[in-house]
């Protein structure tokens, strides 16, 4: 983080020193250029001296006096990091085209600028300052804000200020974060149960307690094989491996996916209706549909009330095919909505241990629709209910075949 | 020099006017984060926004001067002089609505530890969008001088005002189901209040956005209708006692 922005600060002090060079070499060649040409007029010797400064003059002026600062300028605009220059009085001399948004804008906007002129006060008093700026959005960002003197001698020539967007970088680190914490949680939780369970079986002789201690192994055991499947599957699919491309009748897929969940959606009183006008169908992966619309419908059907209803449809839109499961169920939360297709994602951990699941079944989703070219959507209100879209290209794709160590954030963003 | 006189004039009428954008920007940010205090039980960011409010204040008390000093020094007429009576009577709408968001994490104070329902969490959001859209709406009416923006803003209030009805039925009823005690039930209702509010202030920025563009506040053309009506019963009454007179 430092030394980017150590080395823009430097770009920026060589690019107003070149400036300032080639001001001071025009203007003394200017004043002897006007001192030889006063002389010239009486003497015949010194006129070669005269042209040739004369020349010289012009070589400077026409290229590189002008060249140079334009060359800093359209480097300044083509940076990513948004940029403010002023001068040892505070006048602005240089905004790049990242930060003129802020000059006049609005909302968040201005409270960028804000933060841009409260670090250019304390730059001008001769103090480095960094501050970090979170914008509630929507989109939610998070801005680094860096104010720096520049001096050369002692002598203070001005300030600068940097703003980076450091918003993906943020993201990423939360999901690698969550991630840990989530898969520890995970496969810790089934694996200490064991331990437990079986350290408090050793040397009891009770058969009550010894039937109902081995009936919970069992769940625990049932639970991390759950676990270890779902893991199995997703590399599966991320690594496209035994993808198989043949038409695939979306209706069958939705009814096939609904008759799996059915006991457990009669279980809670939930009724599943699907809806299919017209027979569609694509070019894919039959039993990966079937494993992303089953996830789909026992996602709903977990976080939806008794009574509640769940349907499936299919809605076809130019040359794509959208797999749409809906549930009144008690919705997600905005700020997550981005996030549950993570693998081991929990909007609420705490309630994870009663709704069951790996965490992995969403992940599984995104997976099979990235592998045959689509993409997932999900539109949720809390309390309401949530929309997942599955939505895939008409003309299939060819099943995308990936590196198992896919890189994290390029999965999981 | 009186042309330069009106220049120094317009920069600090456009510098009132950035720091009125800057102090509704601030307030923007407040409603989502005290919305997401009040969520997630968040004690310290709610303590953040109510330290935070200071200086707000401070930056709505520098624009109140800077327009008293407009008027004692320029003496504004016309246009120029509804533009900074304007930005007096905005500037205390917009501190008023931070103020509201300082009340929501209040009020969360007196409740920290309630888990809301999903629904109530829905509800509680989708009042917190609305209240920033039109907070972003007005100062958008404002700094670009639109009566077309500011005269959407009752409508879009209409929105909030439902939710707000939405809300106080949802939390009764899960009083009545036992699932809040009386005295959250009472400080949700006043939250949805303070949110409802904010709606309120925003409208009331439009109303003199149009004031300022127009020279007619809304209360004056109803005013002027509200007489003139009267005036053509008056006018119908009279004729329809000609008419009487005619017959007989």
């Amino acid at each position: 983080m430092f030394w980017p922005f150590l080395t823009l600060v430097l770009v920026i002090v060589l690019g107003i020193q070149i400036f300032a060079n080639r001001q001071r070499e025009l203007s003394i060649l200017g004043k002897l250029n006007r001192t030889l040409k006063t002389a010239g007029d009486d003497r015949t010797e010194p006129k070669s001296v005269d042209s040739a400064l004369d020349r010289l003059a012009n070589m400077v002026h026409s290229d590189e006096s002008d060249e140079m600062p334009r060359r800093v300028a359209v480097a300044f605009d083509a940076m990513a990091t948004g940029a403010v220059l002023v001068d040892a009085d505070g006048v602005e001399i240089m905004r790049n085209a990242k930060a003129q948004p802020y000059a006049t804008g609005r909302h968040g906007d201005a409270l960028i600028e804000n933060v841009i002129q409260d670090r250019l006060q304390d730059a001008l008093r001769g103090e480095s300052t960094d501050e970090e700026l979170r914008l509630h959005g929507p989109p939610e960002k998070f801005l680094l804000v860096v104010g720096s003197p520049l001096v050369e001698s002692g002598e203070l020539l001005g300030a600068v200020v940097l703003v980076d967007d450091v918003s993906e970088q943020q993201r990423l680190d939360q999901v690698r974060r969550d991630f840990v914490a989530n898969v520890s949680h995970e496969l810790r939780t089934p694996v200490g149960a064991l331990s437990l369970l079986s350290e408090t079986l050793e040397g009891e002789t009770d058969p009550q307690i010894i039937d109902q201690f081995l009936g919970r192994i069992q769940d625990e055991s049932t639970r991390l094989a759950g676990l270890i499947d779902d893991l199995l599957d997703l590399s599966r699919i991320e690594g496209g491996i035994d993808a198989e491309s043949v038409a695939v009748d979306l209706g069958a897929v939705l009814h096939e996916s609904a008759s799996a969940v059915r006991a457990a959606a009669d279980k809670k009183q939930i009724t599943i209706s699907i809806e299919i006008d017209d027979a569609l169908s694509i070019i894919g992966d039959r039993s990966q549909l079937i494993s992303a619309v089953t996830n789909l419908f026992t996602n709903a059907i977990k976080y939806t009330d008794e009574n509640g209803s769940v349907s499936g449809r299919l809605v076809a839109h130019g040359d794509e095919i959208a797999i749409v499961v809906e549930d009144t169920g008690i919705g997600i939360p905005q700020r997550d909505v981005q996030r549950v297709f993570e693998r081991f994602y929990r909007v609420d951990r705490g309630r994870a241990a009663s709704t069951g699941g790996t965490g992995l079944g969403l992940s599984i989703v995104r997976n099979v629709a990235i592998n045959h070219g689509g993409r997932v959507e999900l539109t949720s209100q809390e309390g309401v209910g949530s929309t997942f879209s599955m939505i895939l290209p008409v003309s299939g794709a060819e099943l995308t075949t990936r590196p198992a160590s896919v890189q994290l954030g390029e999965l999981d963003g | 020099m009186q042309n330069e006189l009106r220049g120094n004039f317009h920069e600090e009428l456009d510098a009132v006017r950035d720091m009125i954008v800057t102090l509704a920007a601030h307030v923007t940010e407040a409603i989502p984060r005290a919305t997401e205090a009040l969520i997630d039980n968040n004690l310290e960011m709610a303590q953040q926004i109510i330290s935070h409010d200071d200086d707000l204040d401070a930056l709505s008390l520098q624009i109140e001067e800077r327009c008293y000093a407009l008027i004692a020094l320029q003496q504004p007429m016309a246009i120029d002089m509804r533009s900074i009576v304007t930005a007096m009577k905005i500037n205390g709408d917009y501190e008023r609505s931070g103020d509201l968001a300082v009340n929501i994490c209040k009020g969360l104070r007196r409740i920290y530890g309630i888990q809301l329902t999903p629904t109530l969490r829905g509800l509680v959001t989708s009042m917190s969008e609305e209240a920033v859209r039109l907070t972003k709406v007005s100062v958008d009416a404002y700094a670009e001088g639109s009566a077309g923006l500011a005269s959407a803003l009752p409508d879009m209030d209409d929105r909030l005002d439902d939710l707000q009805v939405d809300f106080i039925q949802e939390i009764f009823a899960s009083h009545a189901r036992g699932e809040l005690k009386l005295e959250e039930t009472v400080q949700l209702a006043l939250i949805a209040r303070f949110y409802e509010r904010i709606g309120d202030h925003a409208v009331n920025i439009g109303e003199r956005v149009m004031y300022m563009v127009t020279g007619v506040t809304p209360e004056v053309a109803g005013a002027a209708q509200a007489k003139h009506a009267a005036e053509v019963d008056a006018l119908a009454e009279v004729a329809e006692g000609v008419a009487e007179e005619e017959a007989e």
